[in-house]
């Protein structure tokens, strides 16, 4: 038995529930809720599983979050494993004073949020070399899509165009395509290694994926130059790691940058939640969507942080609004931007340069291990300059190469039957890499490994070496190596840090990182949001540090149980299982009889569970006209449905 | 008490015009409107080529205190927009009638306009 907190939390106790009833005017035994609802609208008591202690729920969290292999992802395509320094663990993610403030409808109240939010967007501005930044947006794909929405308003209506570059992360190209289409929007497809000017003709904006999905890299330059020759603005996608080491887009002439900041810092999730960014021209200021975070003054002259330029969104005209975008992945954004500050500019150049080498030793390691054929190499990384990520041509074999990572519990990207996709990052292992090397040469029927146990390999020794920034980043093409970094210090004090690596593993000294809000905290305190309120009721809920908790555990809820009367009604989504066995383990064998099952996203899958069921696909008809109208197909299938007629 | 001048035309919205019939006619926001406004801070302009049509909005002009539609007192092309006040919109609060003026138009069809004393009759009403 544990604590169950019902006594803590909930309800009232002794004198004063007797009060209440007497203010209430509620007879003996009466219950409030019989005079707050007619007795037709009452639903009876929910259907609940019996309450679990707080260890109890944590362990059966833990168990569901067990179903999960979280293995080691080098998918790449803007998620990448990341080392979260425990100062921002402990002093941000789990810290309530920062994860539990939900929109504050008096931001200004919280200086230090809208401090850390300046930190992030002064961040994002250098790294980006645009002027403005806003406080940080939802995910990189509906960042995308703000950007796009950006440039058809630049356009004021007179383009119905938008170019997209062929190698868009796949996620950022589907979720274009759902906003574009009900708005009118035509996607067309621009590739910059092979420029085609027609595609720019009436576009409002051309969308390139600075590095692209398969790691091609370029100066943006000449898409920029294309671009305003044809009367379009120029959004780039970019990661905000890379950019340490490249020329920002801004100093290249894009108008707009958007990327996500999930691997400063912020661990993957389940693909989320993590913070974007979103960077503008000075002349795009009034066309940014979210909310952007200002330095003014207050009414006794000294500095004090705002929101500006919010009466464009929802406050008023609402039906003017710039976007439905109002608010910012605050906690992460703030988590982004600690991260920057934690290793300061020469620390993330340095990670940058560390991923960078991975890859490119990897890239040597690779194109060492095929054999040649009539049709070229069995295995061949494609060339040119990359930061973090390999197209691996691998005729034939890919699924065979992504199998076998598999199986060594790496993930790599099937991009197609000969082409696999992967990505380095902060948390690299030179055993990841051997592992990589391993599963290509499975995949491809090549000689074995060694190395493992002693064994010369040639091959592997690569990845041994020190690794070197190579040649992928072409100083032809980037002449402003290095140029932008974070320092938060130039729009603060420098000071000591507010982030204490006392009660870190951490030996280093903070050093030379800026100094945020030190003068308004405790001594020796991590940063908080609040430094002028009182944390309040937020400070001490139990409910929310378990929250937290899930929050860094690697899995989630895979099935719930819906309340209400009737048979019982059980929901699944099948989509986040991989397997047979994992649907297994959620038991459902008994409920299966009993209750009505509704399993989301269950083709290839549900089939297994039952031979009795009812398959409903929910289609909308696209292009225009396509409208809110859903079409529901109903199939019975088994002995169950047979003559039974469906609608 | 506002000025109303004499030689100009004006539409309930609080804008002026200048030879509302043409060649070109001048467009700008009321001493009146300027007042009310605040402290002009932005100003969203039509750009010279584009085509407005009277009483449809076409801009929008911002103070500390608020964003308000600009609406085309008469139809036509627009043929210039005054960059000197973009750059400075306090032009519009210090010289309203004057250096402040907004965009130009060729106008093609008239608006529904007030005359000096019919407007002033409504800034009167506005203001009791």
């Amino acid at each position: 038995m544990g604590e169950r907190f019902t006594s803590r939390h909930l309800g009232l106790a002794g004198d004063s529930a007797a009060h209440v009833r007497r203010v209430l005017g509620l007879g003996e035994g009466q219950r409030i809720m019989e005079k707050a609802l007619p007795a037709p609208l009452r639903a009876g008591p929910p259907e609940l599983p019996p309450p679990l202690s707080e260890a109890a729920a944590i362990e059966r969290l833990a168990e569901l979050a067990g179903l999960n292999t979280p293995g080691r992802p080098m998918i790449g395509l803007g998620y990448y494993r990341t080392i979260t320094p425990s100062v921002l663990r402990r002093g941000i993610m789990e810290n309530p004073s920062w994860y539990t403030a939900y929109t504050p409808y008096q931001p200004e109240i919280s200086q230090g949020r809208l401090e850390a939010l300046f930190v992030f967007q002064t961040m994002i501005s250098e790294l980006t070399g645009l002027p403005v930044a806003n406080a940080s947006l939802l995910d990189e794909a509906t960042a995308a899509a703000e950007a796009m929405l950006l440039c058809h308003r630049v356009a004021r209506g007179g383009r119905s165009r938008f170019a997209l570059d062929v190698d868009v992360f796949p996620q950022v190209r589907a979720v274009l395509e759902t906003r574009a289409e009900p708005l009118g929007i035509e996607l067309v497809d621009f590739d910059p290694e092979a420029p085609d000017a027609s595609a720019l003709e009436g576009a409002a904006g051309l969308y390139i994926q600075y590095q692209g999905a398969s790691g091609r890299l370029a100066g943006l330059g000449p898409a920029a130059e294309m671009a305003h020759g044809a009367g379009a603005l120029l959004a780039v996608g970019a990661d905000p790691l890379m950019l340490a080491l490249v020329q920002s887009p801004g100093a290249a002439g894009a108008d707009v940058a958007v990327g996500s900041t999930q691997r400063f810092g912020v661990p993957m999730g389940f693909g989320g939640p993590h913070a974007a960014y979103m960077a503008v021209r000075q002349q795009l200021v009034r066309q940014l969507p979210g909310r952007l975070v200002g330095l003014s003054r207050d009414a006794q002259g000294d500095p004090a942080l705002r929101l500006a330029l919010v009466t464009r969104e929802q406050h008023i005209r609402r039906d003017k609004a710039t976007s439905n975008v109002c608010t910012a992945q605050v906690l992460l954004a703030v988590m982004a931007a600690m991260y920057g500050v934690w290793h300061g500019p020469d620390g993330l150049r340095r990670i940058a340069t560390g991923v960078n080498a991975a890859a490119e030793g990897l890239r040597k390691a690779l194109d060492g291990i095929g054999h040649k054929t009539a049709a070229g190499p069995s295995v061949e990384v494609r060339p040119g300059p990359m930061f973090d990520t390999l197209a691996v041509r691998v005729p034939g074999r890919a699924e065979a190469v992504v199998e076998a990572a598999n199986g060594l519990g790496l993930k790599l990207w099937l991009h197609d039957a000969d082409t696999v996709y992967l990505s380095t990052d902060e948390a690299t292992t030179t055993q990841d890499l051997v592992d990589v090397v391993n599963s290509f040469r499975a995949g491809c029927g090549l000689e074995s490994a060694g190395g493992g146990d002693g064994e010369p390999d040639a091959v592997l020794a690569v990845l041994k070496e020190d690794r070197q920034i190579g040649a992928g980043l072409d100083a032809a093409n980037f002449g402003s190596l290095g140029g932008c970094c974070p320092t938060p210090s130039a729009c603060v004090d420098a000071g000591g840090a507010g982030l204490s690596p006392a009660e870190t593993q951490q030996t280093n000294t903070v050093g030379a990182p800026g100094g945020l809000l030190p003068d308004r905290l405790p001594g020796g305190c991590c940063p908080t949001p609040s430094a002028c309120v009182d944390a309040g009721g937020a400070g001490l809920s139990p409910a929310e540090t378990q929250q937290a908790d899930t929050v860094g555990a690697p899995g989630g809820l895979l099935s719930d149980r819906l309340p209400g009367q009737g048979p019982g009604l059980l929901h699944v989504d099948a989509y986040r299982l991989e397997t047979l066995a994992q649907l297994d383990d959620l038991d459902l064998d008994t409920e299966l009889e009993e209750a009505v099952t509704v399993v989301e996203w269950g083709m290839g899958m549900a089939e297994q569970l039952s031979q009795d069921r009812l398959e409903i696909q929910l289609d909308r008809a696209r292009g225009a006209g396509g409208g809110e109208v859903r079409r529901a197909t109903v199939r019975g299938v088994g002995e169950r449905w047979r003559g039974v007629a469906l609608p | 008490m506002t000025t109303v001048p004499a030689d100009l035309l004006f539409t309930a919205d609080h804008e002026w015009v200048r030879h509302a019939t043409g060649p070109t006619a001048r467009v700008g926001v009321t001493e009146f409107a300027a007042a009310a406004l605040g402290d002009v801070v932005f100003l969203s302009l039509p750009v010279v080529g584009d085509t407005v049509t009277a009483g449809q909005e076409c801009g929008e002009i911002e103070s500390t205190k608020s964003v308000s539609p600009l609406y085309a007192p008469v139809s036509g092309k627009v043929s210039a927009v005054n960059e000197v006040a973009i750059d400075a919109p306090e032009l519009v609060n210090e010289d309203p009638f004057g250096t402040g003026w907004l965009f130009e138009v060729a106008p093609t069809g008239p608006g529904d306009l007030l005359d000096p004393a019919a407007y002033e009759a409504l800034t009167k009403e506005d203001e009791a």
